[in-house]
C-alpha cells in the first residue's frame, strides 16, 4: 500500500511539474517580449548544466583527469565543427572505447 | 514522426539499459517488482526512479520531497517547450506531458530545424517503451545483469548531452549561456543540495542570455 502510494504521489509531482507550464503558457504571444527571450535561452542553460557535471564530477570519486576526458573533448570538437548529431556522437563512441582499453 | 523515431536511436540504447539496471535493481532495497514496473509506466523519469531507488524505505516524504527538486527542471523545460507549442489543444498538451523528458527536449529545441508534434511523438514513443520494457526485462532477469555493465553505458549520456548542448547553442550569446550555465552548475554541485544544480544553474544562465544581448553580444549564427 505504502508502496502504491509512493509511486502515485511522484508521479503526480512529475507529472504536474511536466504540464503545469505547457497549460497555461498557451498563447505565448501574450507573454511579455522579456520572458519569451528569456526562455530562449533556457535550453543550452538547462542542457549544459546537466552535461557538465557528468563529464567534470567522475562518479565513484575517480580522478576528474581519464582516458575518457578526452573522448569527450573529441566529441565536443567535432559537433562544434559539424554542427550535426551523429557524426560527434560516434566519434565519441570510437573514443570512448578507445579510452575504456587505455 | 520517422525523424524523432531515427534522432532518438542513440537515446533507445541507453534509456533501455538504464531501465534493466533500474529493474534489475527494484528488489535488492526491496521495491517489489509490481512497484518498479508501475513506478516506469507512470513516473516514467529516470532520475527521480534511480533517487526513489536510493532512498527506498526512508520514507514517502523524503522520497517525495527529492522528486519535486529534481523535477523542478521540467517547469523550465515545459515553459520553453510551450513557446513552441501554441495553437496546440488541450489535449495533446496532456499528453505530451511524457514529452517533456531531458532526452526529447534536447532533440526537440535542437537549432536549425522545425520540430513538430509528430517528430516529438517519434522521440518519446523512442524512450517511453525502451524504459518500460528494460524495466519489465530487468525486473524479469533481475540478479543476471552484472553492475560493471552500467560504467560503459554511463559514458553514452554525457557524450549525447554534450553534442545536444553544442546544437542548441546556435549562436554566440546562446553559447556564452551555455558556458555560463555548464560552469555554474558544477559550482552548485559542491555547495547546493542534491538535485539543485540544474534547475538553480538553467535559470541562472538562461537569464544572463536577455542581458548579453543588450550588453551587445551579436545573437547572430556561429559559423557552422
Amino acid at each position: 500500500m505504502t508502496q502504491a502510494l509512493t509511486v502515485g504521489a511522484m508521479a503526480l509531482t512529475v507529472y504536474l511539474c511536466r504540464t503545469v507550464p505547457l497549460f497555461t503558457l498557451t498563447d505565448p504571444e501574450r507573454l511579455p517580449a522579456w520572458v519569451r527571450r528569456w526562455l530562449d535561452y533556457v535550453p543550452p542553460a538547462v542542457l549544459a548544466a546537466m552535461v557538465a557535471p557528468a563529464i567534470l564530477v567522475p562518479q565513484g570519486g575517480g580522478s576528474v583527469l581519464r582516458p575518457e576526458l578526452g573522448a569527450y573533448a573529441l566529441c565536443l570538437v567535432v559537433a562544434i565543427r559539424t554542427r550535426r548529431l551523429f557524426p560527434p556522437l560516434l566519434t565519441g563512441l570510437a573514443g570512448l572505447v578507445i579510452a575504456h582499453f587505455l | 514522426m520517422k525523424r524523432g523515431l531515427l534522432d532518438a536511436l542513440p537515446f533507445s540504447i541507453y534509456v533501455g539499459a538504464l531501465g534493466i539496471i533500474f529493474g534489475a535493481s527494484a528488489r535488492p532495497v526491496g521495491m517489489s517488482g509490481l512497484t518498479a514496473s508501475l513506478m516506469s509506466l507512470l513516473v516514467f523519469s529516470g532520475s527521480a526512479q534511480f533517487v526513489a531507488l536510493g532512498l527506498w524505505g526512508q520514507g514517502l516524504w523524503t522520497i517525495v520531497l527529492s522528486t519535486v527538486l529534481l523535477s523542478s527542471r521540467f517547469l523550465l523545460m515545459s515553459a520553453s517547450m510551450a513557446m513552441r507549442l501554441s495553437g496546440t489543444p488541450l489535449w495533446q498538451r496532456a499528453l505530451l506531458g511524457f514529452s517533456v523528458s531531458d532526452e526529447a527536449y534536447a532533440l526537440f529545441t535542437t537549432e536549425g530545424a522545425v520540430r513538430g508534434i509528430p517528430y516529438l511523438t517519434g522521440a518519446t514513443v523512442m524512450l517511453y517503451g525502451p524504459w518500460l520494457i528494460g524495466t519489465l526485462i530487468g525486473v524479469a532477469v533481475g540478479p543476471l545483469v552484472p553492475l560493471t555493465w552500467q560504467q560503459p553505458l554511463m559514458g553514452l549520456f554525457p557524450l549525447t548531452f554534450a553534442v545536444l548542448t553544442v546544437l542548441t547553442a546556435g549562436t554566440r550569446s546562446k553559447a556564452l549561456v551555455a558556458v555560463a550555465g555548464a560552469v555554474l552548475s558544477l559550482a552548485f554541485v559542491a555547495c547546493l543540495p542534491k538535485g539543485w544544480n540544474v534547475p538553480a544553474a538553467g535559470l541562472l544562465a538562461s537569464a544572463l542570455g536577455p542581458v548579453l544581448e543588450r550588453a551587445g553580444v551579436a545573437a547572430k549564427e556561429v559559423q557552422a
